[in-house]
Order: C-alpha cells, then sequence, then structure tokens
C-alpha cells in the first residue's frame, strides 16, 4: 500500500488537506525491512519518522539477561515515532519489525524545518502527534485495567 | 423448566483455567436447535446451575458445546467434569446475533468472550459465499489464553477471514500484536455504516470498540453487544437480570448498542 492508498483509512493522514498531504508524499522515501530487523534503538537521536504503510512493527524495551519486552505493536496506517518532534529528540523505544513491513519514512529536521516555515503544517503536526500521544495514553490505561482477567 | 439430561461426551482443555465440553442429549428429547449468540442454563446436580453461551456450530445441532470458564463454585465443577458425567440443560434462551448476510461482518472479541461469537463464525465459515468481508478481531490477555488456536489458524489461512489477534503481554516466542484490540478495529479497512459490527468481551472493552466503530462512522444500530447479567430463570421471571427496562435473558444477551449504550455508560453506583 502506499500512502494514498491509505489517506481514507489513517487517521494520521486524513487530517492533512490535499495541499499538505501532497507535500509529505513528497518528502517521503520507501524504506522496506525484513522479519526481526531494527529500525531504531532506545536512546538513539530521533533523526526520522514513520508511517507504516505494510506488516508489522513492534516498539520494545530490552531487559537485562531477558528478551525484550514488547509494548505495543504498529500496523498498516499508524504513525511511528513521536519523539522526532519532542526534545530531547531521542526515542523512547526500540522498534523491530515483526513481519516484513514497508514504511514511508521521514527526515526529521526536513519535516521542523518545514513546519517552522508553515504555521498551518506546523499547526497539523502538533495536533496529530497530541491525538496519537492521547490514544496511546488511553490504550495503555486501559491494558493496565487487565480487562481479561478474572476480575 | 426442567432441566434435561445432558451427558458429557467431549472435553477440551483450552487454557489453565478454560475447558470446552461437548454435550449430547441423555434422554429421547429433540436435539437443541440455536441462534449464535444464545445461551443455556446448566445445572450441576448439587451445586447449582449457571448461564453459559452456547459456543458450538450451529449445523450441528445434536451436538451442545460450551466453553466455560472456572471462575466461581459451579463454573470449577463443571470445567473438572469428564466425559461420562450427566448434567442438567434449560434452553436455549435468549437473543441471538444479527443476521449479517450479503452484508460485511466485523466481529471483535476480547477474553473468554470469543466463545459466544464462535457459532456466528462458523455459520459464516460454512457460508462464506453468503456474507461479503468477514472479519475478526481477538484480544487476550497473553498468547497462552488464546482460546481455540488451531481453529483461528484455520480461519485465517483456509476460510478467507481476515483475523487479527493481539495479547496484553506477548512473550519471547510470540509473533503478532501486543496492545488492546481498538487500534486493531482502526485498521480494518471495510468498516462502512453497512458493516454489521459485533463485539463480546468485558462491558469496558465493548464500549471503547463500540465508541470507535462509531468514530469510523457506523451506525450504533449496527452494532451488537452481548451483554452478561445475574441470571438466574433464563425466561425472564425471577428478575435478577433486570437491566432498566430489559431482562438481559429474555430481550437479550444480544442487544443492538444504540438501545444499551446509554445504559452501559452508567457504572454501579
Amino acid at each position: 500500500m502506499n500512502l494514498e492508498d491509505l489517506r481514507a483509512t489513517s487517521d494520521l493522514l486524513a487530517r492533512l488537506d490535499d495541499e499538505h498531504f501532497e507535500m509529505f508524499q513528497e518528502l517521503s522515501t520507501e524504506r522496506d525491512l525484513a522479519y526481526d530487523d531494527r529500525l531504531f534503538r532506545e536512546n538513539d537521536e530521533a533523526d526520522e519518522f514513520f508511517i507504516v504503510t505494510n506488516g508489522i512493527m513492534a516498539l520494545e524495551m530490552t531487559r537485562p539477561a531477558l528478551p525484550p519486552a514488547t509494548v505495543q505493536t504498529l500496523g498498516t496506517g499508524e504513525l511511528l515515532g513521536l519523539s522526532w518532534r519532542i526534545e530531547p529528540h531521542r526515542w523512547m523505544w526500540t522498534a523491530r519489525a515483526m513481519t516484513p513491513v514497508r514504511l514511508a519514512a521521514f527526515n526529521a529536521a526536513e519535516m521542523r524545518e518545514t513546519c517552522a516555515s508553515d504555521p498551518e503544517l506546523d499547526r497539523l503536526m502538533w495536533e496529530i502527534i497530541a491525538t496519537q500521544a492521547s490514544k496511546r495514553l488511553h490504550q495503555a490505561r486501559v491494558q493496565l485495567l487487565d480487562l481479561y482477567g478474572k476480575g | 423448566m426442567l432441566p434435561r439430561p445432558f451427558q458429557v461426551t467431549g472435553k477440551n482443555v483450552e487454557t489453565s483455567d478454560t475447558v470446552t465440553l461437548e454435550l449430547t442429549a441423555a434422554d429421547d428429547g429433540p436435539p437443541i436447535v440455536f441462534t449464535p449468540g444464545q445461551f443455556t442454563m446448566v445445572y450441576v446436580f448439587g451445586v447449582g446451575e449457571v448461564p453459559l453461551s452456547i459456543s458450538g456450530d450451529p449445523d450441528r445441532p445434536g451436538s451442545l458445546v460450551h466453553t466455560v470458564r472456572a471462575v466461581g463454585a459451579v463454573t470449577n465443577t463443571i470445567c473438572a467434569l469428564e466425559p461420562g458425567d450427566t448434567v442438567g440443560v434449560r434452553g436455549p434462551y435468549g437473543t441471538g446475533w444479527p443476521d449479517a448476510r450479503n452484508r460485511d461482518l466485523l466481529v471483535i472479541a476480547g477474553g473468554i468472550g470469543l466463545a459466544p461469537v464462535r457459532p456466528l463464525i462458523r455459520r459464516a465459515v460454512a457460508h462464506r459465499h453468503e456474507y461479503f468481508s468477514v472479519g475478526l478481531v481477538y484480544g487476550s490477555r497473553s498468547p497462552s489464553e488464546l482460546l481455540y488456536r488451531d481453529e483461528l489458524d484455520g480461519w485465517r489461512h483456509g476460510a478467507a477471514i481476515d483475523v487479527q489477534v493481539t495479547v496484553d503481554r506477548g512473550g519471547p516466542t510470540w509473533r503478532g500484536d501486543v496492545g488492546v484490540v481498538t487500534p486493531l478495529v482502526q485498521r480494518i479497512r471495510y468498516v462502512t455504516d453497512e458493516t454489521v459490527a459485533v463485539i463480546c468481551g468485558p462491558e469496558m472493552m465493548m464500549r471503547v470498540v463500540a465508541r470507535t466503530l462509531e468514530d469510523r462512522g457506523m451506525a450504533p444500530e449496527n452494532i451488537y453487544v452481548s451483554l452478561e447479567r445475574n441470571m438466574k430463570c433464563g425466561v425472564g421471571l425471577c428478575g435478577h437480570c433486570q437491566f432498566g427496562s430489559d431482562f438481559v435473558c429474555t430481550d437479550g444477551p444480544v442487544f443492538p448498542y444504540s438501545h444499551v449504550a446509554y445504559r452501559l455508560g452508567i457504572g454501579a453506583q
């Protein structure tokens, strides 16, 4: 799938008007990952962000003497990476491909620069990031409730 | 109202606390013909009676199948039954899932909530050509607590059903999604105002999923939920399962979300 295919169902892309959607398309490059490939590592510089166009990515945290713990997965149409926009621009998780994955990749510095010269895009990007952060916080809280337990 | 004797003729241990029992009538009575979504009252002699959703194949009414999780005295005893043991059965009772033939069908289940929707999925699998897109989104606590694992694989690979599974906590060998079901619902591309969505699981999960579907543009009339309340008689006489103006045992357990949405938002005081 490409960004055009995803536009109707991705809550991120659906927020963009035609002009900014075209800008997104122009700024994106395709990236393919094989199963188990690591995309970025916890605490590295967050110099890119991504939209998953096919496959499943895992966000995980390394643990001493144990396999990494997956905290969340992100699938087709979802935004991967919020830290590129939030100081100090360091990844909070490690991202690994759980299937063969195709991504639309964006250069963070370039996007930040574009946002600085386009207040409307800047506002949209903050709105998108705030929405994603809010949704993920809600999902994490629901997970904490252990709904499928016997309680 | 009199329970009929049924003998346990098959048992499959699904997880550490959940079993699937196959029951066969031990009298000369008719087979239990049911609509997916209905339940029976199962009586363990000398222990008590509980409502159990039917989780078997609607095209095989001679075989009554229940998937039971051990959560109390009666269900603990049911889970310990072995082939040859006898229980009493009344029913089937209650309303069933809607007819989704000639429409897209999306099933969203959480935990033990997969059991009450299994008959609906089995019917869709057996009559696949009568449905448009069919999807299942299933959430569980961990990989070891997934129900019907072989069947899930069969539906995914052999029945043209879009099966997506997520767990709250994956392990080192888990290669699927981790997290709640709502992002997976978000990924389903064929959700329209014509889709029929059925949701079965913990009530909080059903509320969150129903709201997600509404945000995607689905009409609440096309979203169905199965409620669990304290059902005793099963036939609307005792009032134990009263839920506002409804009795869950006769007016439900399956309700259109539009009918119960407001009441679901009111928690226990």
